[in-house]
Parts: structure tokens; C-alpha cells; sequence
């Protein structure tokens, strides 16, 4: 029996893997890079980054209900043809374990500045992965079960946290709009389309997981829903507290902004440190989802599910000591916005295509 | 992790009926066991004789349709083991599981139902119970109208709940009873966070005290730094000590149930804590924190969950001993993960949580508005995952 059949969960589900696998450590430093290129406008790239969303969340699902019962890497030969299906798969495993590495870099060089100065950064490494292994490695019911879990914990804490910002706003930090015109604007959509990365992932690959698919669509626009809400209450509460001025001078925005919040007589200061769990949490299912990506499909490319536990440990550890050819976190900056201007193609370029392909040419095993 | 029933029957079910036993019981009267104290709802409880048990179990389904399994299970002193539920409630792949796992258990004699849960539970090496142990009647009544089934075992004076969810093990009978539906939500969520608190508190605080001093807030700060001040120990050994002094007085209390041993234990914890700060030895704020801890981990009523509990706070602690407040994450994700791959005969422990199952919600996070007991889809599902 094939895996996706035996497992079927319910299409609310997918709000909820969306929402804990989409948010990490990227929405605090999303809005340093779209000020960088859209300035003041940023909040308008996140506006219309959002329709454009909501739009690619159709063209996804429209793409998957093609093939109901099969998942990206069971029908990209038919899509794509032999040569080139080949080409696209090998490049999406590469897409993703550059993701693998570079996310666990970066995770543990940001921990390494606020927690834990004096300890190899192999070991939090090491015990990030390997919980992600272990969680994986039960299969995508587990998964599905932990997003669940977890979405409390992270979810609420974010929106509290950004929502507790709004009262420290300057409004005038956002006039005049359009001062540079719309490109910039245009360009800055395209830095918010890139958090993206696993969402194609999320709706092709678990599509037949589902066991009414036909009704995954309402959950999924709720799940973006949400991340677009988070993404923009950051955006706006960044330029809004901090000015584009002083976004461009700090590495990590989302955290500053939250360092402005006070509640007289509250036994808390320092707002931005209770976010550790939540952030901890969004970094940690964010890679366990794309480890599982990574070893479900290369395993069920060539044949190797009987080897499917082995091969996502040794991918794991294998994650965590490739990142030592990264020499600093300049590079690992460097590398991860070639990265961010990456995912447009592989997540919403060669879907779009594939869904052209299909329209086009009539594939599909249910021609929607 | 979870357990592979194969059809290797050893023990025999055979069905009963509930006249056979009542007759016996006119001569069976004895004193029931009571650990545990309920402010509202039945007194009756479980005693030792299987007979009475069913008999008790018996006498609150008149005309409903109660079906009695009975095992026997021991090759040199077998006992006799009832699996109890009602047809048209139990989800019967749940119930054939079960049966099967009872039908399997190899040993000499049973003891006490504990044997029997720890042969038949899905993964004996999880700290988290997978059944519940209920000593009242009408506790093993709901159960059966929930759909889940009701085993007794000869000898024993409790029942066991199965399937059980984590959050069947945090209810209690004032939950149900509880005239105002708002007042049992708020004590269920503050149990909630009890639970919370019980598992975590000090490994918490010795991640903010050790490793990430910037979290407190300033004034707090110079208060625990104040009364730290000439203690010798750094705090996560001071932690250890103090938690460790906690269970020692804990089994203390357990060992000499009487008066006398309760009068005992207070003396020798109020001894050792007065003199220990006096002397400078530990410090006021650890003292605070253990307590609250140890309070916290009393509103969970479950004693096997309560075990849980003591068990993963030390792993919390040890945890951030070495880590920090890094270490606190991750604890807390091993242990979600470990939740949720945790299933109890084929049910999510987590749920109606995960998977989120909105019909379950009114009378597990919080207790609905409800004039008929609660009912939702967590014990009838289509297929057993």
C-alpha cells in the first residue's frame, strides 16, 4: 500500500502546517529587506505580495487536483517530460538541502550570539536536527499532529507580540507613498514572496495525504492568511517604530521593534527575548518540513523507502557538518538572499509553468 | 512505538452475563479504597472483588446494552480480567485490539491491574500513561458512554480507562459535576497551566538565573541576585537539591500514610529549608520556586501522570543545567514530539487537540454549557490510525 494512502488527514490540518512550517526567524528580518529595495512602500509590496499569494495558493492547488493521488515527484515526468523532469527534480533537492544547511547555520549562529556563547554550534545543531529526524521520521500523521500542537504556542505569541507594537507607531514614517515611484514596490514583492519556501512544497507534496482534498483550499487561504497578517503587522510595525533610516542600519528589525513595547507595572521587560520559544519552535518545523521533503522525495525518486529512516538521519547530521564550509554569517546572509531570489523559481516559476503545461497539453489524471 | 498485536492468543475471552455475578455478591460486602478526595459527585468506589465491581458497573445500565468479556490470565494463578463496554458506543476495531492484547499477555499470575496495563499500554517506555486508572463507578460509567471500555481485574480494587488522552487524565469529577459550567473551565485551564508550570518551572528558572539573566526584569533581578548572595552552590545544583528534597519528603508522606507521617514529613521539610537558608546554603527564591512547583504538580489528579510529570521536570532541569534557555526549547520540542507520536490503542494522545477535532473541545479544554454529558468524534474514529 502506498504511504499517502494509508495515512489521510483531514484538509483543516494544512492551515496549521502552513502557518508552523511557513513562520521562522525570517519575518524578523523580511522587513530589512524589503525597506532595502521598496523604502517607506514596503508595506505595499507585502499588500499586493499578498493578492499575488493568495492567487499562487490557487494555482497550487489547481496544479495538485490535477493529480489527486500523486504527489511533485510522482507526476513531473509526465509533466515535464524525462530530461527535463530529471533536471527540475535534482534541482529542487539541491533547492532544499541548501536550504537545510543554511537555515541550520544560520539558526545556530543566531544562537549563538543570544544563548549560548561558549558552546560548540555543532551541538544545538546536532540536537536541532536530530529531534527533526526522530519527528519525521513517523511519517507525515506525527507531522501533522505536532503543527497542531505547536501553533499555540507560536502563533499567538507572535500576533500578541507584533499586535503590542501597533500603539508605537509613527504614522508619518509612512508618507509620502510612492516616493520612488512602483518598481521598487515591484521588486519588493518579490523579497516577500521568497518566506514562501516550503508552502509548495506543504500543497504538492501532501496534497494526497488529504482525505478530501477537493475542500483543502479554504484551510490553506486561512493558513496564508494568517502568515500574510504576521508578515504585514511586522512590515508596518517595523517602518512604523523604527523608520526606514534605522531598518537599514539593523540586522534583525523585527527584533528591534518589539524592544520598544512597555507595559507599566507588567513584570516583563524586554519582549523580544519571550519570543525565543516561538522563533525556536518556527525555525525548528520549518526544517524538519524540509527535511522530510528532501528525503521523502529523493526516496521515492530512486526507490528508497525501504532505507527511508537511515537516509533522513544521515541527511540530518549531514546538514549540520556542511555548514562548516560557510567561513561567517556575512556569507550565510549573502548566500541566503541568492537563495530567497531562488525560491521564485522553484516555488512559484516552475509550478505556474507545470500548470500551463497541464492546461495546455490537457495532463492530468482529473481534469479540473 | 506502537505495539504490534499479533494473534497469539493465550488467554481466552468468554462472554458473561450480569445475573451470574449479582448472586454472589450478597456475600461479598467489603470495605471499598479511597486515595483520592472529590468535593461533589458519587462516593462509591471500586473494591477488590470483581464480583461487586461488576455488580457496581451493572447496576448504573439498566437496560443498556453492556457487554462483559472475561479473561483468565496467569498460567500457575490465573485471576480473571473483565473487559467491559457498550456495543452500540465502542468503536469495535478499538475493542478487537484491546481483547487482542489482553488474549496475548504471558505471565504466571496477575498482581494487581497494573500488570495487566503495563502488557497491554502502546508504549511501555513512555513516561505518559495510556490508560486511566479510575476507582469510582461512575468514572467507568462515563467512560463507557464516551465509548471507550472498562477493564477490571480480580483482586484489584481500581478500574482501567482505555483508550486514555492526555487530557481524559487531566479531568476530574468536579469538571463534570460542577454546577456552573464557567467555574469548571477556569479551574480546567488553570490546571492546564499548573501542568505547565509542574513540568517546567525549574528548569526555567534556572535557565533565566544561569544562563539568560537579560529575561527578568530588572527589579526582579536584583531581588533573587540579593538573596543569592553568599550561597555556595550555583543554582542548578542548588535546584537539583532542593527538587530532590521535594521527592524525598513526597515518598515520605507516601510511606506513612498516617497522621503521624504527615506531621513527620512537614517537620522535616520545614527543618531542612528553615535551616538550609538560615545557614545561607540555599537561597529563598529556589525555595519559592520548588514549592510552586510541587503545588502545581498536586493539581494534576491523575498519580501516574503526576509520575510523568516529576520524572520530565528533571529531564527540563537537566536540560537547561547544560543549555540554557536553548535547552528549555528543546526540551519542550522533545517532548511535543514524543506527545505526538504517543497513541493510545490507536487514538492520538493529543487529541481532540492533535489532530484538532472541534467537537472534542467542550469537555476537554474547557467544559461546555451542557445539559446531557458530553459527547464528541476522539473514541470513534472511522479507522484506527
Amino acid at each position: 500500500m502506498r504511504e499517502h494512502v494509508k495515512e489521510t488527514i483531514d484538509p483543516k490540518v494544512i492551515a496549521s502546517i502552513l502557518m508552523v512550517g511557513i513562520v521562522e526567524f525570517e519575518i524578523f528580518t523580511i522587513p530589512r529587506k524589503i525597506v532595502e529595495v521598496a523604502g517607506r512602500d514596503a508595506w505595499l509590496s507585502v499588500l499586493l505580495g499578498g493578492v499575488i499569494l493568495f492567487a499562487v495558493v490557487f494555482m497550487l492547488i489547481a496544479l495538485a487536483k490535477r493529480f489527486p493521488q500523486r504527489n511533485m515527484f510522482e507526476y513531473a515526468f509526465d509533466v515535464w517530460g524525462k530530461p527535463l523532469g530529471w533536471i527540475i527534480i535534482i534541482g529542487t533537492f539541491l533547492y532544499w538541502a541548501v536550504f537545510l544547511v543554511m537555515a541550520l547555520n544560520e539558526f545556530s549562529w543566531i544562537n549563538q550570539i543570544l544563548f549560548l556563547r561558549n558552546v560548540p554550534v555543532i551541538i544545538p545543531k546536532l540536537l536541532m536536527a536530530l529531534g527533526a529526524a526522530a519527528l519525521i521520521s513517523y511519517g507525515f500523521a506525527v507531522l501533522a499532529r505536532f503543527s497542531q500542537l505547536m501553533l499555540f504556542f507560536m502563533i499567538i505569541p507572535f500576533l500578541g507580540v507584533f499586535i503590542l507594537t501597533l500603539p508605537n507607531i509613527y504614522w508619518g514614517n509612512f508618507f509620502p507613498v510612492l516616493e520612488n515611484g512602483f518598481i521598487p514596490v515591484l521588486e519588493g514583492i518579490i523579497y516577500f514572496m521568497s518566506i514562501f519556501q516550503c508552502m509548495t512544497g506543504i500543497i504538492l507534496i501532501f496534497y494526497p495525504f488529504f482525505n478530501r482534498s477537493a475542500s483543502l483550499l479554504k484551510p490553506a487561504l486561512f493558513g496564508m492568511g494568517v502568515i500574510f497578517v504576521l508578515t504585514m503587522l511586522e512590515t508596518v510595525g517595523a517602518i512604523g517604530v523604527l523608520g526606514i533610516e534605522n531598518i537599514n542600519e539593523s540586522a534583525w528589525p523585527g527584533v528591534d521593534t518589539i524592544t520598544v513595547i512597555e507595559l507599566p507595572g507588567f513584570p516583563v521587560e524586554r519582549f523580544e527575548l519571550w519570543l525565543t520559544l516561538p522563533w525556536i519552535i518556527g525555525i525548528f518545523a520549518t526544517w524538519a518540513l524540509t527535511l522530510y521533503f528532501l528525503t521523502y522525495g529523493f526516496t521515492q525518486v530512486f526507490h528508497l523507502t525501504a532505507q527511508r529512516k537511515a537516509i533522513i538521519y544521515m541527511a540530518a547530521v549531514g546538514a549540520c557538518f556542511f555548514g562548516y564550509i560557510i567561513p561567517n554569517y556575512s556569507y550565510v546572509i549573502m548566500i541566503r538572499d541568492i537563495f530567497s531570489l531562488s525560491s521564485i523559481v522553484f516555488v512559484f516559476i516552475l509550478p505556474a509553468l507545470a500548470l500551463l503545461i497541464c492546461t495546455l497539453m490537457k495532463k492530468g489524471d482529473s481534469r479540473v | 512505538m506502537e505495539k504490534k498485536t499479533e494473534n497469539n492468543s493465550i488467554n481466552t475471552a468468554k462472554e458473561i452475563s450480569l445475573e451470574d455475578v449479582r448472586l454472589e455478591v450478597q456475600v461479598m460486602e467489603e470495605a471499598p479504597s479511597d486515595d483520592q478526595q472529590y468535593t461533589r459527585g458519587p462516593k462509591e468506589r471500586f473494591s477488590g472483588n470483581l464480583n461487586l465491581n461488576l455488580t457496581r458497573l451493572g447496576e448504573r445500565f439498566k437496560g443498556a446494552e453492556l457487554k462483559l468479556e472475561q479473561f483468565e490470565v496467569g498460567s500457575i494463578a490465573p485471576k480473571k480480567v473483565v473487559l467491559a463496554y457498550l456495543k452500540e458506543r465502542a468503536n469495535p476495531e478499538i475493542v478487537r485490539e484491546i481483547r487482542q492484547r489482553i488474549s496475548a499477555i504471558r505471565a504466571v499470575t496477575l498482581l494487581d491491574i497494573s500488570f495487566v496495563e503495563r502488557n497491554i499500554e502502546d508504549s511501555p517506555l513512555s513516561p505518559f500513561p495510556q490508560a486511566e486508572v479510575c476507582q469510582r463507578p461512575d468514572g467507568a460509567e462515563a467512560a463507557l458512554f464516551q465509548g471507550r471500555t472498562v477493564i477490571l481485574c480480580e483482586g484489584s480494587p481500581q478500574a482501567l480507562l482505555a483508550p486514555a488522552t492526555f487530557f481524559d487524565l487531566l479531568d476530574t469529577p468536579e469538571d463534570v459535576y460542577s454546577r456552573w459550567f464557567l467555574a469548571a473551565s477556569f479551574f480546567r485551564i488553570a490546571r492546564f497551566i499548573m501542568f505547565i508550570f509542574a513540568v517546567s518551572l525549574p528548569g526555567f528558572y534556572i535557565a533565566l538565573t544561569s544562563f539568560n539573566t537579560g529575561f527578568i526584569p530588572t527589579h526582579l533581578a536584583f531581588l533573587i541576585a540579593g538573596s543569592r548572595e553568599g550561597t555556595p552552590f550555583p543554582v542548578y545544583f542548588e535546584a537539583f537539591l532542593i527538587m530532590g528534597v521535594v521527592e524525598a519528603v513526597r515518598m515520605m508522606m507516601v510511606r506513612l500514610p498516617t497522621q503521624l507521617g504527615a506531621t513527620i514529613a512537614l517537620f522535616s521539610g520545614l527543618a531542612l529549608i528553615g535551616t538550609g537558608i538560615v545557614a545561607k546554603i540555599i537561597s529563598i527564591p529556589m525555595v519559592i520556586i520548588a514549592t510552586l512547583t510541587m503545588i502545581s504538580s498536586f493539581a494534576i489528579a491523575n498519580n501516574d501522570l503526576r509520575e510523568a510529570v516529576r520524572l520530565l521536570q528533571f529531564f527540563t532541569m537537566l536540560m537547561t543545567s547544560i543549555f540554557g534557555l536553548f535547552g528549555f526549547a528543546i526540551a519542550f520540542i522533545y517532548i511535543a514530539i514524543h506527545m505526538s507520536v504517543l497513541k493510545s490503542f490507536g487514538i492520538a494522545y493529543m487529541s481532540p487537540l492533535a489532530p484538532l477535532e472541534g467537537s472534542g473541545l467542550g469537555h476537554t479544554i474547557v467544559r461546555e454549557n451542557t445539559e446531557m454529558m458530553a459527547q464528541d468524534e476522539t473514541y470513534k474514529p472511522i479507522t484506527v490510525e
